[in-house]
């Protein structure tokens, strides 16, 4: 069965990139005695997969990683356990929270949440864990990279003392543009050299308009945030000085239409003229989202499929 | 399970500008964390190499867990910033901190700095410049930290001596607590630096440089050692850890989140060697053999794996096919691990029909290569060099091989052995071809198309308390040549289009040279190649000759007095002043027989009364040498 399992990523684990992330993981499962399922041939690896990648330096209260697993069954190296014994299928959508109670009959899925967690090197917590759709044939295959449309970011501006005297970073004069420009680098095309091999052609610099991309903002917590969204209580990083100006947005996010917080922030830049540095700045990611039917967003954590 | 974690040294627009940050944050998991407060003792490891390097390291991973696990010391950790932060740190004034506390070295109380290879060297002046710590013993203060050097090179430091207060001789699993007690006495007592140094200098295992002064011949050569001060002993004797199966060994080592060289965990099965290679350091200065007890390698090897999750488990020791249990053990971890997709890796294996054996189980074989280590090609030359094995043995091991399947193989040579000629180096791709026609009297259709053989050749270095530390070391002009000589000759072989030839850079090794037998008025050249911006020796992209060789001129060191110089049985050497229990007397008996090309028989075969048997301990004493 397939698990979806939501994890917080923080504090100076915020450097450790999205590669070394998958050689972390599959450490932890081994720690923690997890089933989980291998790939055939020789060197058999877990199957597991990751939603959208996080850039380095940046928190997160929602990153999302996938695994197959044989069984819900923590693996003992005293006894193994019989095959027909095994917890080998469980309802799809059953869910578990890391500190919230569950049922008696959710218990097998929290005990794996519970003893990953228990396996977490500091800078991260396992938050919740969800059983998967089993995608069946002639179904169309989504997996957590495919399923992402859109996810929201908390970012803080630390050098006030780089703007004009009572400008405010995020100011409305901002978002009220009709478009957002940022001065992209866009990489060179594939053309034909004329003897069947392809050579690429220039990179050419233009301004593109991002504004479409941006699907919500708001200065203080507002609806389109998760319930219960509470600054004190996310994972940003510990070390951080309350910063006076700070924004929560909605980007538009995932293999098509991906928009990078940093990109929003160099068009603020431009804007105010001011220098980007990438380090002037604090993100931290509040979820993820894929789309229902009618195009709505909805928690990664909330979804089946 | 921890949350909280310390204030970060670097800033994040710092971190953010360097490649792998991750390098500089600490936080691994299995990393010690520990309460200033409840402590005495700051002890900072080192490893003057990269973070992934260091990190791949056995020795520091034994001292962290050993230091830490008594409750009034904290160990922590500090790598070379890589040549980014390098740069960073000297612009903006950042001082050298230690991962788990991201404290500044200088506060710390010991700064232990390894010695595995001489091109780190630069690397050391490195980790004290910008630990703002006086890079010359004699220039620091009271509060500065004590640095400390163990390791391979410790037993010639001489090179490096007046960087160092005081070397660990030996194993270093035995003394340091020792002088930790005392180094608490001193604290309380309010003893200065030195008399310090004069306490530990001693104890056994301590050699305190400044205690002795070296007093040269007009040629160049030593003429005696003297002993400077009365707390120091004529002889050192190196540390030897007699308790196996009974002592340090890390149950959680650290998992760097950054993908360490070797990245895998580390079960050091025995130390020491019983072959007597003549050419070989480590095999001299680890003697007696000494192997660990099957039940504690089975436990340790049930703790680490359990405790980090690692998918990669190597049994590591000089020569694997001499532990006595290794098939149980490998059968042991097999059976346990290998459902939950763990797998072994056995380096050092002898070609026989056991190893091929065990490493058809645990190798897929069709992607895999063999690598086999004649280090020589003609018999003459591998008696010379005491490598104890035939040519025979070679080619049956090769065809058992072949018959299993294996189409990869790899060969490692040496160019520049004493007493070599040229047909000893046109035998080098002779046996390779030899090979190959084994490879190929397989009928046609019971293998797989071509064979894959690949030679592999260093250039021989001279190594301290080895027979062959009297032996003049060939230039880069010769080493060149018989690189040369070697890929011509490779051009006439039947079968050369199986056969690739890849080489070491000469230059390095005729550095390496230098510094393995050199003496103290070195430590002038490497200050001033360090401060013409040599760093990351070790590292091609780096290394920089020519800065180098001005280094020499402008302190009118000649280079070939250490390297290309025969010694005389006499002479005294700059390392004379350490015992690593082998004697000289047997040393040089053993270089009078390579010349002959007279073989020894090895430990097991014969006691050849080589001194080890001095500490009481291993293959001397108990034929199966398992403590």
């Amino acid at each position: 069965m397939k698990v979806r399992f939501k994890f917080a990523k923080y504090g100076p684990i915020r450097f450790v990139g999205h590669l070394d992330l998958m050689r972390y993981f599959e450490k932890v499962t081994r720690r923690a005695n997890i089933d989980v399922a291998m790939t055939e041939g020789f060197s058999p690896h877990q199957i597991l997969s990751f939603a959208n990648p996080l850039s380095l330096g940046i928190t997160s209260d929602a990153e999302y990683v996938d695994f197959e697993l044989k069984s819900l069954d923590l693996l003992s190296y005293e006894k193994e356990i019989p095959e027909e014994e095994k917890i080998k299928t469980f309802p799809e959508g059953a869910f578990v929270k890391i500190d919230e109670e569950c049922s008696e009959e959710l218990k097998p899925l929290w005990n794996v949440l519970k003893a990953m967690d228990d396996q977490s090197g500091i800078g991260f917590r396992m938050l919740s864990a969800r059983v998967l759709h089993e995608w069946q044939k002639g179904e169309k295959k989504e997996t957590a990279m495919s399923l992402v449309r859109g996810a929201d970011y908390y970012i803080q501006y630390m050098k006030p003392e780089k703007l004009k005297e009572g400008e405010d970073f995020f100011g409305d004069d901002f978002w009220n543009q009709e478009s957002y420009i940022v001065t992209r680098e866009k990489k060179g095309e594939r053309i034909s050299n004329g003897h069947g091999g392809f050579k690429k052609s220039k990179v050419t610099i233009a301004d593109v308009d991002i504004k479409p991309l941006v699907k919500d903002f708001s200065h203080e917590k507002a609806d389109f945030l998760p319930e219960g969204t509470d600054i004190e209580k996310l994972h940003t990083s510990d070390f951080y000085d309350k910063a006076s100006m700070h924004m929560y947005v909605r980007l538009s996010t995932g293999s098509i239409d991906n928009l990078k917080p940093e990109v929003l922030m160099q068009s603020i830049c431009k804007f105010r003229n001011v220098e980007y540095l990438r380090s002037d700045f604090r993100i931290h990611r509040i979820e993820q989202y894929g789309q229902n039917e009618e195009g709505g967003y909805v928690a990664l954590c909330d979804m089946n499929k | 399970m921890e949350r909280e974690f310390p204030k970060l040294a670097l800033d994040d627009e710092v971190l953010m500008m360097v490649d792998k940050p991750a390098r500089y944050i600490g936080c691994e998991v299995n990393s010690v964390r520990k309460d200033l407060k409840d402590i005495d003792v700051r002890f900072c490891m080192c490893f003057p190499d990269v973070y992934e390097v260091g990190m791949s390291h056995l020795g520091i991973s034994i001292l962290y867990d050993m230091f830490n696990r008594r409750k009034d010391v904290w160990c922590e950790r500090v790598y070379s910033p890589w040549t980014d932060l390098d740069k960073i740190m000297r612009e903006r004034n950042i001082p050298l901190f230690a991962l788990e506390s991201q404290d500044p070295i200088k506060c710390f109380d010991f700064l232990g700095i390894t010695l595995q290879y001489e091109m780190c060297y630069t690397n050391i002046l490195q980790i004290l410049d910008l630990s703002k710590i006086p890079l010359l013993a004699k220039d620091r203060g009271e509060d500065d930290p004590i640095v400390v050097g163990g390791g391979p090179c410790s037993y010639n430091g001489e090179p490096i001596a007046d960087f160092f207060d005081f070397f660990y001789i030996g194993e270093g699993e035995t003394r340091y607590y020792d002088i930790i007690d005392i180094y608490k006495e001193k604290k309380k007592n309010g003893w200065s630096r030195k008399q310090f140094l004069e306490k530990i200098a001693e104890l056994n295992g301590v050699y305190v440089p400044a205690f002795y002064e070296p007093v040269y011949n007009e040629d160049g050569t030593i003429k005696e050692i003297k002993v400077i001060n009365s707390h120091a002993k004529p002889q050192v004797h190196k540390e030897v850890e007699t308790h196996m199966s009974d002592t340090y060994y890390p149950d959680k080592p650290i998992i760097p989140y950054v993908q360490a060289v070797q990245d895998k965990v580390t079960l050091e099965i025995q130390r020491g060697c019983i072959r007597g290679c003549r050419f070989c350091q480590a095999g001299m200065i680890y003697r007696p053999i000494r192997s660990r007890k099957l039940d504690f390698l089975k436990e340790q090897a049930d703790k680490m794996i359990q405790n980090t999750g690692y998918e990669d488990i190597t049994l590591s020791s000089l020569s694997s096919s001499d532990y006595n249990k290794l098939g149980e053990l490998v059968k042991y971890i097999m059976d346990k691990y290998t459902s939950r997709g763990v797998n072994i890796s056995l380096p050092s294996l002898r070609i026989d029909g056991f190893s091929l054996d065990v490493m058809g189980k645990i190798q897929d074989i069709k992607k895999s290569s063999l690598t086999f280590a004649p280090e020589a090609g003609s018999q003459r030359m591998r008696d010379v060099i005491n490598k104890g094995i035939t040519e025979e043995e070679i080619l049956k091991g090769a065809s058992d091989a072949f018959s299993l399947g294996w189409q990869k193989v790899k060969l490692y040579f040496m160019l520049g052995q004493p007493f070599e000629q040229e047909e000893d180096v046109k035998a080098i791709p002779e046996l390779a071809d030899k090979i190959a026609r084994v490879y190929y009297e397989i009928p046609k259709d019971q293998r797989n198309g071509k064979c894959n053989i690949t030679i592999s050749t260093s250039f021989f270095v001279p190594k301290p308390f080895t027979p062959f530390q009297w032996a003049p070391q060939d230039n880069s002009e010769t080493f060149i040549a018989k690189q040369q000589l070697l890929k011509g000759h490779l051009m006439t072989m039947l079968n050369q289009k199986s056969i690739r030839y890849m080489w070491h850079d000469a230059k390095l090794s005729v550095l390496e040279g230098v510094f393995a037998r050199g003496d103290r008025r070195l430590s002038q050249v490497i200050l001033k190649a360090y401060e013409s911006g040599c760093f990351f020796d070790a590292w091609t992209d780096y290394y920089d000759n020519e800065k180098w060789l001005k280094a020499f001129e402008e302190c009118g060191i000649p280079i070939e007095f250490y390297t290309t110089r025969q010694r005389s049985d006499d002479e005294i050497f700059p390392w004379d002043m350490i015992d690593a229990g082998v004697s000289k007397r047997f040393l040089l008996a053993e270089y009078k027989k390579a010349e002959k090309a007279e073989v020894t028989l090895n430990c097991r075969e014969r006691c050849n009364g080589c001194g080890a048997a001095s500490f009481g301990v291993g293959i001397c004493f108990d034929k199966i040498g398992a403590l």
